[in-house]
């Protein structure tokens, strides 16, 4: 390999870890720092929200290493929130409207208050295209049903921790049938404690393994709309 | 008390700057972040790394580590890989005690016992809270001293009775991470007539995201750490409010059926994480309820023979 590849290499390599040490910031001033320092020097937001979600996809990859786990749970949410924090700095700098791709729905199922998994996920959604509504946790089948009434989604997607409330998952699915909605909306689940089994069981139509996993699968729904 | 801390990443970050702020920051002589990355580089040509880093752990020391001498060694979420790099650290900054917290399985040493062998052989004493909350009384002076102000919950509560509400709220003794803090001032106003509603309360300010102190113990179903973190907090909250914690219940179980197998009273005091509509319920993880009989049987209060437990004569 020749220096300026091995150079070019090394600079990429300390970008993306200077990226990763901002987005794994505990107190969260170093995100507000980097985007005010890159708005400064005249960086476009979306610029820089992209190189923020390439520190943010390795530390997704870190987390599922399976020969060598570099992050962990607490690295997913801490990240996570400093890229929330990145989106409320950037979002007043954003001039150019982007086309939304698609629109979900999303919640965490009853009895369940997990937010992680949904927050990355909703997050993913957001920064590539698609209008999330976020109903938040502990979400009954009554106000996922409302919301597929009242905003006809194109996707609903549903998150669970636990799996003593995986089966309300089920609950939902059967009633959007019963409402004669099931046609209109793809049904994405996903979770720690679920499987694609598990979901193909319940009727969804996909099984979102993680938040990338699920917006490649979102996306493919959006396509197969057209 | 001279404290060194070897952590990594937002967990670490968040108990030191607990730790720091509100008990041991005098205390603190140096904070050093111990990065997989850190080694790599150092030892850029090597292949496998991380087979070969148990063989000679001396020889993976980072060269940028300060050495100062200490009495207090803490290790906060460092990689499980790295574990073997702890006792001859230890023994360079001449600590006399580690205390080595496992929130989360991957950051548990992968050689655990190995590496307690390894200190103690250089006579260093090594304690593995897990989680880190569940630490509460310490055969090691040092270990105590830290545990005085941060380990399993404690609190002052006062109530108001005719408002039926939370009047007060004094921790005692803080989670490392200042969960029990975060969670402490928010039931402040909070009332308690509603035994479901208020355990609900304790339990989503616990793993609640929007507060910086949230607890962030693994919460895999299969090692449910931080569900034991919760059970510990809303235990040490009713405690201090003289409700029945889940100690009480389970004598009132024993005391009721004379003799109980430990499967039947799990099905009664666990009963399905969240479930809390059902009044027998007392906690959410099997894990606490192993801690808790571990705890009465060692008080005395209750014997175990096999499977069976039966009130004891304390």
């Amino acid at each position: 390999m020749s220096n300026f590849l091995v150079l070019k290499r090394m600079s990429k390599k300390n970008e993306i870890r200077r990226l990763i040490e901002v987005l794994l910031d505990f107190k969260g001033d170093k995100i507000k720092e980097y985007c005010q320092n890159k708005l400064d020097q005249g960086m476009d937001p979306y610029d820089i929200f992209n190189e923020l979600s390439l520190g943010l996809d390795e530390i997704g990859k870190g987390f599922e290493d399976q020969k060598f786990q570099r992050y962990f749970t607490s690295d997913l949410i801490v990240s996570g929130k400093n890229m929330k924090k990145a989106v409320e700095i950037l979002k007043k700098y954003f001039k150019k409207t982007i086309k939304t791709r698609g629109s979900v729905v999303i919640g965490t199922v009853k009895g369940d208050v997990h937010d992680i998994g949904k927050m990355i996920f909703t997050i993913t959604l957001e920064s590539n295209g698609f209008k999330v509504t976020d109903l938040g946790v502990d979400v009954g089948k009554e106000l996922f049903i409302e919301k597929v009434k009242e905003e006809n989604p194109n996707i609903l997607g549903m998150s669970a921790l636990l799996t003593s409330t995986i089966s309300h998952m089920g609950e939902v699915i059967d009633q959007l049938e019963k409402e004669n909605l099931r046609e209109k909306v793809k049904v994405i689940v996903g979770g720690k404690a679920l499987t694609e089994d598990f979901a193909m069981k319940i009727g969804a139509d996909a099984f979102g393994k993680d938040s990338i996993d699920g917006l490649r699968k979102c996306e493919k729904f959006i396509e197969a709309q057209k | 008390m001279k404290i060194y801390i070897i952590y990594r990443g937002p967990f670490g970050e968040q108990m030191i700057n607990n730790i720091a702020l509100k008990g041991f920051g005098d205390n603190i002589i140096n904070l050093y972040e111990l990065k997989p990355e850190t080694i790599e580089d150092e030892h850029n040509n090597q292949e496998n790394i991380w087979e070969k880093i148990w063989e000679e752990p001396e020889k993976y020391i980072p060269k940028d580590l300060p050495i100062e001498k200490c009495d207090l060694l803490l290790v906060l979420g460092i990689h499980s890989k790295l574990g073997d790099l702890i006792p001859p650290i230890a023994e360079r900054l001449g600590v006399k005690a580690v205390l080595y917290p496992i929130d989360d399985r991957k950051m548990a040493p992968e050689a655990k016992k190995t590496v307690q062998d390894d200190l103690e052989k250089r006579g260093i004493y090594v304690e593995f809270p897990e989680p880190f909350c569940t630490l509460n009384q310490s055969d090691n002076e040092l270990i105590n001293e830290f545990a005085k102000k941060f380990g399993r919950p404690k609190f002052e509560i006062k109530l108001d009775k005719d408002k039926k509400i939370i009047k007060d709220v004094k921790v005692i003794r803080d989670s490392p991470g200042g969960t029990a803090n975060s969670v402490g001032k928010k039931l402040i106003n909070f009332p308690y007539g509603n035994r479901e509603s208020l355990i609900k309360k304790i339990y989503d300010e616990h793993s609640n995201e929007g507060e910086g102190n949230c607890c962030k113990a693994e919460m895999d179903p299969l090692c449910p750490l931080m569900q034991e973190a919760a059970d510990l907090l809303k235990d040490a909250i009713f405690e201090a409010c003289g409700f029945i914690t889940t100690k009480k219940a389970i004598l009132k179980i024993i005391s009721d059926t004379k003799e109980i197998k430990i499967k039947k009273l799990e099905e009664i005091i666990v009963n399905g994480p969240g479930n809390w509509n059902n009044s027998a319920k007392a906690c959410d993880s099997t894990k606490a309820l192993n801690l808790y009989i571990k705890e009465l049987t060692e008080e005395g209060k209750i014997i175990k023979i096999n499977d069976r437990l039966k009130l004891g004569k304390i």
